[in-house]
């Protein structure tokens, strides 16, 4: 586990993001809370949050292969699926702590209002892994960091915008409501929804959220050292 | 030759058609959210056999979930057109054993879902064919490549082996002169000396013995002189050889005049070193006659300290702009193979440039 450990200390190196991954919860939990909505404010707004840091967190295997460290740990006895699972492992234990800290917060400070916390911390960390198996498939296609970065949070808004976090899904045209169902944004407001009034279907988001991720990992997970 | 893509091209974009014409099946029909995840299933099951070559009975895992979903969203049948693809494209006919009955047993059987299963079979089963002729002809490709890489290396060991035959067969001729002039002159012209100053002892101490000793010595080395000739005679090449022989081709060649110019120390140029500018100034000649209409030909050889330097120009019209033809490139080889270097030039008519290394005699 020396990738995975590795990736927990790296994660932690620069200060600014150390700084943004306290601060950005912290803010959000700062947020009145609206009545119309079924979670907090603060909660809904957390997916950004989350893509920001997949985002984050998957262009650092882009800097390796940049930086010629990924030529470096090919030439090494590790294989490329345990790299990629350390990598992974890392990611999502950092994704969950955070996530696990915006619901329990969440519900101190807003009790009741949050329908089963530990499904919707399930919801969270399931849309975490597939916005992360997302931005690793997308760092696979593009050799400059910088474009990469600015694109894919381009297409995770959109994927907001079209998948009904910001408002509702039914606001929008039939086609563009069916195309939003292959989206992960979709099955997690589904999944909110559906939470507030039957904890059972909670499963099928969950589910097309981890088919979902298990697309993009099998794109994302072509071993490209230069 | 024409870049065509590879089968595989064509297998990804049947993947990519099939499951493009499903997700529009879907859109303009119900829009069932289990077709969502239907598809989610099979585009992952998709790029699963894209990066990992699954093994042909995974097409179980897509009709466990045609099936499934089946049961919420009748059009997730459609799904099967993928399984027959990948069934034909895997050849794995057993499969059909299986699957047909049970798409037959558990959907209500429609003509379009037949005529797309068969179609979406035929299209697998032609780019297995497609596949395995095209794996056939790149193995074939590769075993003519390696074939010709194995007879130039063949080729370039030869012309080694031919210069330093050449050099081999320089030292022993060498050789045997020395072993000629030792064995016939040397003994002549010693016996000669020794009278020589025989005679001088007995001629100052006033000896009429001298003048017979005189004799000797004159017929002696009359006799060495001889031999020399002989030697000289017998060694002499029957045909013309090195600077000779190559004034002797410019001297005859027909079409226009050659301008001969000889620099520096020729003697110097070993015989398989002359071979080949033999050979570098009969092609250069020769291309001239067949592609250039030259009025002037020059033919400038130049020893240096270290290298000499054969360059053959003309001031013709270069007609032929292909490839360089099989003659030069024979001729670069066999320079290569004795240390040297030949390049062609034909901006301005064309101009032969070989240089090779000149090793010291030591």
């Amino acid at each position: 586990m020396t990738i995975f450990r590795f990736t927990l200390l790296r994660s932690r190196r620069r200060t600014t993001d150390l700084l943004l991954f306290v601060a950005l919860p912290v803010g959000l939990l700062l947020l009145p809370a609206t009545d119309t909505s079924i979670l907090p404010l603060g909660l809904q707004l957390f997916i950004f949050v989350i893509f920001y840091f997949s985002a984050r967190m998957a262009h650092l295997l882009m800097d390796d292969r940049q930086s010629g460290l990924l030529t470096r740990i090919a030439a090494a006895p590790i294989t490329q699926l345990g790299y990629l699972v350390q990598h992974l492992l890392a990611f999502m234990l950092l994704l969950l702590a955070q996530a696990a800290v915006m619901v329990a917060v969440s519900v101190w400070l807003h009790g009741p209002r949050i329908p089963s916390p530990p499904l919707v911390l399930l919801l969270y960390s399931g849309f975490a892994l597939s916005t992360l198996s997302f931005s690793l498939a997308w760092c696979s296609l593009f050799r400059n960091r910088e474009a990469s970065f600015l694109i894919l949070f381009n297409v995770f808004f959109l994927m907001a915008i079209v998948g009904g976090m910001l408002w509702p899904i039914a606001l929008l045209p039939l086609t563009l409501q069916r195309v939003a169902m292959l989206l992960p944004t979709y099955w997690l407001s589904e999944g909110l929804s559906q939470l507030a009034t039957d904890t059972v279907s909670v499963w099928l988001p969950l589910c097309a959220m981890i088919l979902f991720a298990a697309l993009c990992l099998l794109i994302g997970s072509r071993w490209r050292v230069h | 030759m024409t870049n065509r893509k590879p089968p595989l091209f064509y297998i990804a974009f049947s993947r990519v058609l099939a499951l493009s014409l499903l997700t529009g099946y879907w859109i303009t029909g119900s829009g069932h959210e289990v077709g969502a995840l239907l598809l989610l299933f099979l585009t992952a099951l998709t790029v699963a056999r894209w990066r990992l070559a699954l093994p042909a009975w995974s097409v179980l895992f897509d009709l466990g979930g045609c099936l499934l979903a089946a049961a919420y969203w009748p059009g997730a049948w459609y799904g099967a057109t993928l399984i027959m693809f990948e069934i034909m494209l895997a050849a794995a006919l057993p499969l059909l054993v299986v699957i047909i009955p049970l798409i037959v047993f558990f959907d209500n059987w429609s003509i379009p879902l037949a005529v797309i299963l068969i179609l979406s079979g035929l299209c697998g089963w032609l780019l297995r064919r497609w596949s395995q002729d095209h794996a056939a002809l790149q193995h074939e490709a590769d075993t003519e490549r390696r074939h010709r890489y194995e007879a130039e290396a063949f080729k370039h060991d030869l012309l080694t082996a031919a210069t330093q035959a050449s050099q081999v067969a320089e030292l022993t001729e060498r050789q045997r002169i020395s072993q000629e002039l030792h064995d016939h002159v040397g003994h002549e012209v010693t016996a000669a000396l020794l009278a020589l100053q025989a005679f001088s002892q007995l001629w100052r101490e006033g000896d009429p013995q001298a003048e017979q000793l005189l004799t000797t010595a004159q017929v002696r080395l009359d006799a060495g002189a001889r031999q020399l000739r002989e030697t000289v005679y017998n060694l002499y090449p029957v045909t013309s050889f090195g600077l000779q022989r190559f004034r002797d081709i410019c001297r005859g060649f027909p079409a226009c005049p050659v301008d001969l110019n000889i620099h520096g120390d020729t003697s110097r140029i070993h015989a398989y070193q002359w071979r080949i500018l033999e050979a570098c100034l009969k092609e250069a000649l020769t291309n001239v006659l067949r592609h250039a209409s030259a009025q002037q030909v020059t033919v400038s050889l130049d020893t240096g300290p270290h290298i000499l330097r054969l360059s053959i120009s003309n001031d013709g019209v270069v007609t032929h702009t292909g490839e360089t033809g099989i003659g030069l490139k024979n001729l670069r080889l066999r320079v290569q193979s004795a240390g040297g270097s030949m390049t062609t030039d034909a901006r301005n008519g064309f101009r032969l440039v070989c240089v090779l290394p000149l090793e010291h005699r030591s």
